[in-house]
């Protein structure tokens, strides 16, 4: 955690601060999913309630929180579990998914005591085999599913919790396998590493020739588009997105595996829905467009313009808020824009098309690589 | 010391921790009459000897323990799988899941 | 700080085994077991192999357990009435636990642990090395025996249909 109490404070205060803004951004992205959807439908959105429509929000938080439980008398614990089951894994991922670069915090004087350099990173936590974290925690979200629908004693709930955690694991796979292409390229397990190797001009070397090209950056996209498409795919389903959207059917299946919530309830699992859209838009950037890379310019000219490592990672983290919420209004954008897939169409897709083009997709980079 | 003997045995904890859940696993094996519940207490105990692995492996250098837990992770995976599917087809055919329902092949 | 993290994930650990060979409720016993996966990855990460960990997180308690999970919430099994408490079988656990642990103390006192470990072969790397040079052929049957678990998992779950 830290060498001395101040480095642990630090991490403890950017922990709490990390895990806060994640939860804090839901009401901003309820807000924002409804003024999307609105530009979709040639319509104006929330726009009564203060500038744009932002007080809206406020209304939104507090009418879930006086709503009536309906729940009947003697609920067993697990139906009060389920929907913190729902947040949990997305935000232990979301703690270890770098936002900018680390930067050195020299020995400095503080009250009398010596402290030593640091180097403060912009996550959670560090880990070295942050890819294999990310991905074995994010299949934990099938749990909650579960659990909420059998909970709930009912039988659509359960039919359709069954089918969500069906939907979750066929898709697990093919979300692993388009990485094995970049893990190929990137050789690291590491977040800060695979972005690191996606600086600069795209370069590579084919039959022993060196290409450089200049106008387009070193971002995973431009090597294993097929990858990123899967990836991008795997995503959504994994959210229970639409066109993903079965488990939540709202006309087929009542309301799916949470009918039987209400109120806060169903507040914590929209959370943890929203903040599984945060975890795969923040997953995408990493692993496809280059982190926190800023394309037309490199980080050692933005170091020599700015002039301290503290100064750039600040700018870093903007170019990562920008794109960040780029892939979220592209997640928005897919889900106003395309209708709903049957199951057999779902497993279909997961099963006979995603999984053998992602081994394709494997196979092609490794014999590229070998070229 | 009281604590004195036990300083060699620091880094074995996890060990007669394995130790441990590998024969609750083989308790759950041999009491339960539930079939599927007999098949989880078998995963429990390839679980243990996971962990039996890698604890060994940290204390004296055993360099392929990696490659064990992957291959044992791996078919536990497998026969997992085939053991639920083998309990489905039980159920579907005979209405339950009680062993001691299941004799056909007695005498 | 690791020892206190190690004992609180070892009784996490021995309470939920407990509880699923223990539990009246079919279902209730496969979510302990999952719990009991999770905490065990949780126990690879502290003993510095976080490739593993993962790769546990990933596999088993992320697909087998939610596969798991899965059939034993669509059975809809009665709760048992009682646990049926064999004492034979725990005598049995009992004493060959203790030939155990008489057998660990053993080999702990006999022979000095290594000094200065160093744990890269816990990596990624090291790992896919190993794999794909000294045991290939392993790795290469165990993708067989995959692919024929799942072609006999497909027929086991078909024949229902031709019958």
């Amino acid at each position: 955690m830290g060498k001395d109490f101040f480095e642990i404070s630090i991490n403890l205060i950017k922990i709490f601060v990390i895990l806060f803004s994640m939860v804090g951004l839901v009401p901003l992205l309820v807000w924002a999913e409804r003024r999307v959807s609105a530009l979709m439908q040639n319509r104006l959105g929330p726009n009564r309630y203060g500038p744009f429509g932002l007080l809206q929000i406020l209304a939104d938080l507090v009418k879930p929180l006086m709503k009536e439980d309906f729940s009947k008398g003697n609920k067993k614990l697990l139906y009060y579990l389920a929907p913190i089951l729902a947040v949990v894994p997305p935000a232990v991922v979301f703690g270890s998914i770098p936002f900018s670069a680390p930067f050195q915090v020299p020995a400095f004087e503080f009250f009398g005591f010596d402290l030593g350099p640091y180097t403060f990173y912009f996550q959670s936590f560090h880990l070295n085999t942050a890819v294999v974290f990310a991905l074995g925690v994010s299949s934990l979200a099938s749990y909650s599913l579960l659990i909420a629908g059998w909970s709930s004693e009912s039988k659509y709930p359960l039919f359709g919790a069954l089918r969500a955690a069906a939907q979750n694991i066929s898709y697990e796979l093919a979300l692993s396998l388009s990485l094995v292409g970049i893990l190929f390229l990137f050789n690291s397990l590491d977040f800060l590493e695979i972005i690191e190797k996606q600086s600069g001009p795209l370069s590579f070397s084919l039959l022993g020739k060196d290409f450089v090209f200049s106008f387009l950056p070193n971002w995973g996209v431009f090597y294993q588009p097929l990858g990123a498409l899967i990836f991008f795919v795997a995503l959504i389903a994994e959210c229970n997105r639409i066109p993903f959207d079965l488990p939540e059917a709202e006309a087929e299946l009542v309301a799916g595996y949470h009918t039987e919530y209400g109120g806060i309830k169903l507040i914590l699992f929209y959370i943890g829905e929203y903040s599984h859209m945060m975890v795969s838009s923040a997953l995408m950037i990493v692993f496809y467009f280059g982190g926190f890379d800023p394309y037309p310019f490199s980080q050692e000219t933005l170091l020599n313009f700015l002039g301290s490592d503290f100064k750039l990672s600040l700018v870093l983290f903007f170019v990562f808020i920008i794109k960040f919420f780029l892939f979220l209004f592209v997640f928005m954008w897919i889900r106003w824009s395309l209708p709903r897939f049957r199951y057999d169409q779902l497993m279909d897709l997961g099963w006979k098309k995603l999984l053998p083009w992602a081994l394709f997709n494997a196979l092609l980079t490794a014999w590229f690589i070998f070229l | 010391m009281l604590l004195e003997p036990f300083s060699a045995l620091q880094n074995f904890f996890p060990v007669f921790l394995a130790a441990g859940l590998f024969f609750i696993g083989m308790t759950g094996v041999l009491m339960r009459k539930n079939l599927l519940i007999i098949l989880m207490s078998l995963e429990l105990m390839l679980g243990a000897v996971n962990l039996n692995f890698l604890s060994f492996a940290k204390i004296y250098g055993f360099e392929s323990a990696p490659v064990y837990i992957f291959f044992i992770i791996c078919i536990a995976a497998a026969e997992a799988g085939v053991g639920l599917a083998l309990a489905v087809r039980v159920y579907k055919k005979f209405k339950t899941v009680d062993i001691e329902a299941l004799n056909f092949l007695k005498e | 700080m690791e020892t206190f993290l190690f004992y609180i994930f070892s009784a996490g650990l021995l309470l939920t085994a407990f509880n699923t060979i223990f539990c009246r409720n079919p279902a209730k016993g496969a979510l302990n077991l999952a719990l009991s996966m999770i905490l065990l990855a949780g126990l690879f990460f502290l003993m510095s192999a976080p490739f593993l960990a993962g790769l546990q997180l990933i596999i088993y308690a992320g697909a087998v357990m939610v596969l798991f999970v899965m059939v034993l919430m669509l059975f809809n099994l009665k709760n048992e009435l009682f646990v049926f408490f064999k004492k034979r079988a725990w005598i049995w656990t009992v004493f060959l636990f203790g030939l155990c642990s008489g057998l660990i103390s053993l080999m702990a006192f006999s022979s000095p642990p290594r000094e200065n470990p160093s744990y890269s072969f816990l990596e990624g790397k090291q790992i896919a090395l190993k794999l794909f040079t000294e045991y290939l052929l392993i790795f290469e049957m165990i993708g067989l025996l995959l692919l024929v678990i799942a072609i006999g998992v497909v027929v086991l779950s078909r024949l229902d249909k031709e019958e």
